[in-house]
């Protein structure tokens, strides 16, 4: 079963799961057991620690069950139909901008030009709209995925 | 029983069977927007040209009073038919039967259609609609999802296998589909997962719609699961057609050649100008391409995703070809992971039936960055050089402006194999471009000289008239020759001419072992 190691203020912990079913999980916790009772399945679901198996007590309530987290969602495609987020498609520094906030602008308009592998990229539109929103400006460094332009859609 | 009855007994026996589901489920269907299995090879097929088989075939489950549950044709209709004249065989799921779940019947109806495709030699269209595995078969309808799987294998770079997702196709029916050559999905109603958003909820607890999860926006771009997207279930079939006209029908016939209407020796002046003066600027290479190719005519493959690589299918003359660009329009037409993979994949198919592969070439060198090398660009890029190496069907690059590095290599040069490079005047081959060079190469004479920034612009521009262009390649004989880019038509085809008879083979072996 899966170990987690963890520090809570500046102790360190070592999670270890022992059993884990849909309604109860079982944690060794620096030696002391604890059996955690699930009553739902959403994340951060209450957690009832019972008696330690040792009179060591953790100076911290035990630590919520790892329980299943939302995963992340993958970044936005570049040219992710439908929203208005304009993201950068690769990592890059920004040159131009040849747009401002409140101009209307069609799918397809180039609205940033990013330099990335000595090119001037031009990144479009996703939707037509209005510019609400500018994220970054001239010379930035530009992440890959990151929010560049915000377009309200018409 | 008088003759004329028993005639009179199996048209009532064909037309009930013709019903499938019963007019109440093809109702149902209709109302969905979907249409049933035989509207749809009316539309795919030449008219009146299908043959069907099996329409009598039920099922043999005796289990949770399926015994009592009449399946007619059990889910699926096959048969055979044409496309512009040329045989092709086809299955197409019933979704108005058991919701076109696959039992054990259903699969060998497939497979028997797949081996007469093979011992043929003609393609196999496949049309998914359906809920899956028949649960109630056990067992026995898994059996026959791996019956189907072990024939597209065997099927793979034999004969074409298309497959168009016309509704659901989940779970393990997803990977019949996965092993054919191309996926085609429509807007409306496709939708491809191994597990659907319900699951996904329970197990995960990430809230995801169909759509979201599975949907063919989702898989044209972002997955690069399906190769075709397009808006309604006619579309799709139609481009079926359209694709079919490139490919030859199996692995020993020559791609399908077309009288052509366009002149091979038309010249194309706007390409004296095309490459823009500022090497940072982009430029869009469809524009070069539709122009090149017979009458504008490009079928784009993959179109949605890794676009910094455009792959797809025209003809030369008449002749079928493969086309593989970088794309300076996005990314800076950079090779990375997904745009590798897609190459890589196109060109293997490619390879497989017979299609010379045509490359237009400007690409700045594979994509750098933490991204990239955690996400196994070493691995993944080393397929598409793999591809290229390994085919042997006629392979011409024309070098449009960048060949940088390694991606110089990669993309279909005379090291791999290449017949016939061309260049550009406004080719740059080169380790890297000029500035990136010149700060290796000077940066520590610079800096004890007095001007170091006038020291480096100098050593840059030096590189520059030195490297940047094809004409050291053209000395040591790694292109064949410099064009005059209004000429590429022309030059292009006759080299494929050329070419036709060509012979090349690669080591006998069981398989390579291709970096997967």
């Amino acid at each position: 079963m899966k170990s987690y190691d963890f520090k809570v203020g500046g102790q360190s912990f070592t999670a270890r799961i022992v059993e884990y079913t849909e309604t109860r999980v079982v944690v060794d916790l620096n030696g002391n057991t604890y059996d955690v009772e699930l009553s739902s399945v959403t994340p951060m679901a209450p957690v009832t620690p019972v008696a330690p198996a040792s009179s060591v007590t953790p100076p911290r309530p035990a630590p919520t069950p790892p329980t299943p987290v939302k995963k992340k969602p993958p970044q936005i495609a570049p040219s992710a139909p439908g929203t208005g987020a304009v993201t950068a498609p690769i990592p890059g520094v920004v040159k131009q901008i040849p747009v401002a906030v409140g101009d209307e602008v069609t799918e397809g308009t180039v609205v940033l030009i990013l330099e990335a592998m000595k090119m001037e990229n031009q990144i479009s539109a996703t939707v037509g709209g209005t510019i609400s929103e500018i994220k970054v400006a001239l010379g930035d460094s530009i992440q890959e995925g990151q929010l560049l332009i915000q377009i309200e859609a018409s | 029983m008088k003759k004329a009855d028993l005639v009179r007994k199996l048209n009532v026996k064909r037309n009930r069977a013709r019903l499938g589901g019963g007019e109440h489920r093809i109702e149902t269907q209709h109302k969905k927007g979907k249409l049933t299995a035989r509207e749809r090879l009316k539309i795919l097929l030449d008219p009146d040209s299908f043959e069907e088989f099996d329409i009598f075939a039920i099922h043999r489950s005796h289990d949770f009073g399926m015994d009592s549950t009449h399946t007619f044709g059990d889910g699926v209709v096959v048969g055979f038919g044409t496309i512009d004249g040329r045989i092709v065989y086809v299955y197409a799921q019933d979704f108005t039967v058991s919701g076109g779940s696959l039992g054990k019947a259903h699969a060998d109806k497939i497979c028997k259609i797949m081996d007469m495709a093979m011992k043929v030699g003609a393609p196999v269209i496949g049309l998914p609609d359906s809920g899956g595995a028949r649960v109630q078969e056990g067992i026995d309808s898994l059996a026959g999802y791996g019956d189907i799987f072990m024939r597209n294998v065997s099927a793979s770079g034999v004969i074409p296998q298309i497959s168009a997702i016309m509704g659901p196709c989940a779970g393990g029916a997803v990977y019949s589909p996965a092993i054919t050559d191309f996926i085609f999905m429509n807007r409306q109603t496709s939708y491809m997962f191994v597990t659907g958003p319900k699951v996904v909820k329970t197990v995960l607890n990430e809230d995801v719609s169909t759509d979201e999860l599975g949907g063919a926006m989702v898989h044209a771009s972002r997955s690069g699961v399906a190769q075709f997207i397009t808006h309604t279930e006619e579309d799709t079939l139609l481009q079926i057609r359209n694709l079919l006209g490139f490919i030859p029908s199996n692995n020993m016939e020559e791609p399908p050649y077309v009288v052509p209407k366009d002149v091979a020796e038309r010249r194309c002046e706007e390409f004296n100008s095309i490459v823009p003066e500022n090497p940072n600027s982009p430029y869009d290479v469809l524009d070069i391409v539709h122009r090149v190719v017979d009458d504008g005519h490009f079928l784009e493959v993959s179109q949605e995703y890794a676009k910094n690589l455009v792959v797809g299918f025209a003809r030369m003359n008449g002749h079928p070809v493969g086309i593989v660009a970088n794309q300076p329009n996005f990314i800076a037409g950079v090779l990375d992971i997904n745009s590798s993979i897609k190459g890589a994949r196109f060109v293997r198919f490619c390879d497989s039936f017979n299609i010379p592969l045509l490359f237009f070439e400007d690409v700045p060198g594979f994509l750098p960055g933490t991204t990239q090398e955690h996400g196994g660009i070493i691995r993944n890029g080393a397929k598409l050089l793999y591809a290229i190496a390994e085919a042997t069907v006629p392979k011409i690059t024309v070098i449009l402006r960048k060949a940088y590095g390694g991606a110089y290599i990669v993309m279909n040069s005379c090291h791999l194999r290449a017949d016939v490079v061309y260049a550009w005047p406004t080719a740059e081959i080169a380790v890297m471009g000029a500035k990136g060079a010149a700060e290796i190469i000077f940066r520590r004479t610079a800096d004890k000289s007095e001007n170091p920034e006038e020291f480096m612009a100098q050593k840059e521009e030096e590189y520059q008239d030195r490297f940047s262009n094809p004409y050291r390649a053209a000395e040591q004989g790694y292109i064949e020759d410099i064009i005059e880019p209004a000429a590429t038509r022309i030059r292009l085809i006759r080299s494929l001419e050329m070419l036709s008879g060509k012979r090349d083979s690669n080591p006998p072996r069981k398989h390579g072992n291709i970096p997967l």
